[in-house]
């Protein structure tokens, strides 16, 4: 029975191994989307970033797809920038970012960001980039710088009426990421000892059994020995 | 005992050999599949920096995996535990039973065969690409899921197994199999339905504790259904386990006292 169950670990792992080759092609995607903001001036705003983690000590690459929109009336966007920052860099000058002025933000996220580029504008109110390739080895905060004319919105919310604006907006920045898990070392060395297990395990079971194939395999070849030597 | 036990199910499974390598396959190759398939999402997490939420895995993340490849290992362990009745039918048994082997071991030898060896093909078909991806996924999140399915399908198998030996025919024996393992469930979730249907019309709140003997025979449905009760996998593994000694000494007890293989 020994025997069995070694073929089956090496079965199962010979499908793992051709399914894991074919790993990297598979990428689907997850979405998160921040509504909310670090900085809101009258000429910029920082939005708040969506953090990407990866949770497995897998080598893993992504490929991001970031957009903005605008929700209500009475601003004006210009330029959205999007800079990708590792989480403890963005937790180093997270208290920063809300007290320097808005080229020493932008100063700042330039200086600790792995990427960073202009958003191209999509339609009247929605921005679109995207990045490919990046290796997701610490957790990653996606955020977005945005330059415009922000007044009127300020105004609005600086009255002290106590309801609400009708129009009122809202940063809407989301961060679609597509997920390419690699097959690294430490995976290649688990299978490896798999397969030993394996090998050891179809060996001892099929040497034990009364119709051991080795056995088989052996005589057969002994009989084939015998009969070339007496052809010889 | 042990011994003869043993080799008559290296006898089975030699018999089964061809069934068990094609399905041990076709396990394999599905579970790897479908796991590489979640692997980005379960790997990845997304959320607003501000929520400051550690990351924390769902208990049920093989789920997806499970509930299909569950149907194929219980039909396997069913059809391989109703096939001791053909045995019993051709008039096998009878002959082996006539070798110096007691019916004990002849019924144990057919539980490791049918019941204990495709556990253990399930078992690796979904542990070996667990434990090459990342151990951690078999041993932290993965194994209460893995452990219920188990003792769920061992269930179903081994109550094909007692309709078997009573009824000793092989079609009787699958068509109870299958009844409890794909038909039951669903007349159960009906039940289920109705009685939470009856209780929130009478005021009154439906909780897991009305609902406990469905782990009777599907922990891992159980499990599976009723997280948003709050319901823990090892209230689940602890109504089932005592069901499965209760019908394994039934079966014992049955085969010493008045199991005939003639």
């Amino acid at each position: 029975m020994l025997r069995e169950i070694g073929l089956f670990i090496m079965i199962a792992l010979f499908s793992t191994s051709a399914v894991l080759l074919y790993l990297p092609k598979i990428n689907p995607f997850s979405t998160s989307c921040s509504m909310d903001w670090i900085r809101l001036e009258e000429s910029w705003i920082l939005v708040e970033g969506v953090i990407v983690t990866n949770d497995l000590k897998l080598d893993i690459t992504i490929d991001a797809k970031m957009w903005f929109n605008i929700h209500g009336g009475n601003v004006s966007v210009e330029k959205v920038y999007i800079y990708i920052i590792p989480e403890e860099a963005y937790k180093k000058k997270y208290k920063l970012l809300k007290t320097l002025d808005k080229n020493e933000v932008k100063r700042t996220l330039e200086s600790i960001a792995i990427k960073y580029a202009e958003m191209e504008r999509e339609y009247l109110s929605s921005w679109q980039t995207e990045v490919s390739d990046i290796r997701l080895e610490a957790p990653l905060v996606f955020t977005a710088f945005i330059e415009g004319d922000f007044k009127n919105y300020l105004n609005q919310s600086r009255t002290s009426s106590p309801v609400p604006p009708a129009i009122f907006f809202t940063p809407d920045f989301c961060v679609s990421v597509k997920a390419k898990a690699n097959i690294g070392l430490a995976q290649l060395s688990r299978m490896l000892d798999i397969a030993v297990i394996g090998t050891i395990a179809f060996i001892i079971g099929d040497l034990k059994s009364e119709n051991s194939w080795f056995r088989k395999l052996f005589s057969k070849l002994r009989i084939l020995k015998s009969k070339q030597a007496q052809a010889e | 005992m042990q011994v003869k036990s043993l080799i008559h199910a290296n006898f089975i499974t030699r018999i089964l050999f061809k069934e068990f390598i094609i399905s041990m396959t076709v396990l394999s190759i599905i579970q790897a599949f479908f796991l590489s398939l979640m692997l980005p999402s379960i790997a990845i997490s997304l959320r607003p920096y501000s929520y400051h939420i550690h990351f924390s895995p769902s208990p049920k993340l093989l789920a997806p995996v499970i509930s299909i490849t569950s149907y194929i290992y219980g039909i396997i362990a069913v059809i391989a535990a109703a096939q001791i009745a053909s045995e019993i039918e051709r008039g096998d048994a009878a002959l082996y039973l006539s070798f110096p082997i007691s019916r004990l071991s002849y019924i144990f030898s057919w539980i490791i065969a049918a019941i204990v060896f495709p556990s253990v093909m399930y078992f690796l078909s979904l542990s070996i690409p667990l434990l090459i991806i990342e151990p951690k996924l078999l041993f932290g999140i993965g194994g209460e899921e893995l452990l219920l399915i188990v003792l769920q399908v061992s269930t179903s198998a081994i109550i094909s197994f007692l309709a078997a030996i009573i009824l000793k025919r092989r079609a009787f024996a699958l068509a109870v199999g299958m009844f409890e393992y794909i038909i039951l469930p669903f007349i159960f979730t009906f039940i289920i339905a109705l009685l939470s249907s009856y209780l929130s019309y009478t005021g009154q709140s439906f909780t897991s504790s009305n609902i406990w003997w469905f782990a009777i025979l599907y922990p891992y449905n159980y499990y599976l259904f009723f997280d948003y009760l709050g319901v823990k996998w090892f209230e689940a593994a602890c109504v089932n386990i005592p069901f499965l000694l209760f019908i394994l000494a039934f079966l014992i007890i049955y085969t010493k006292r008045y199991f005939e293989a003639g």
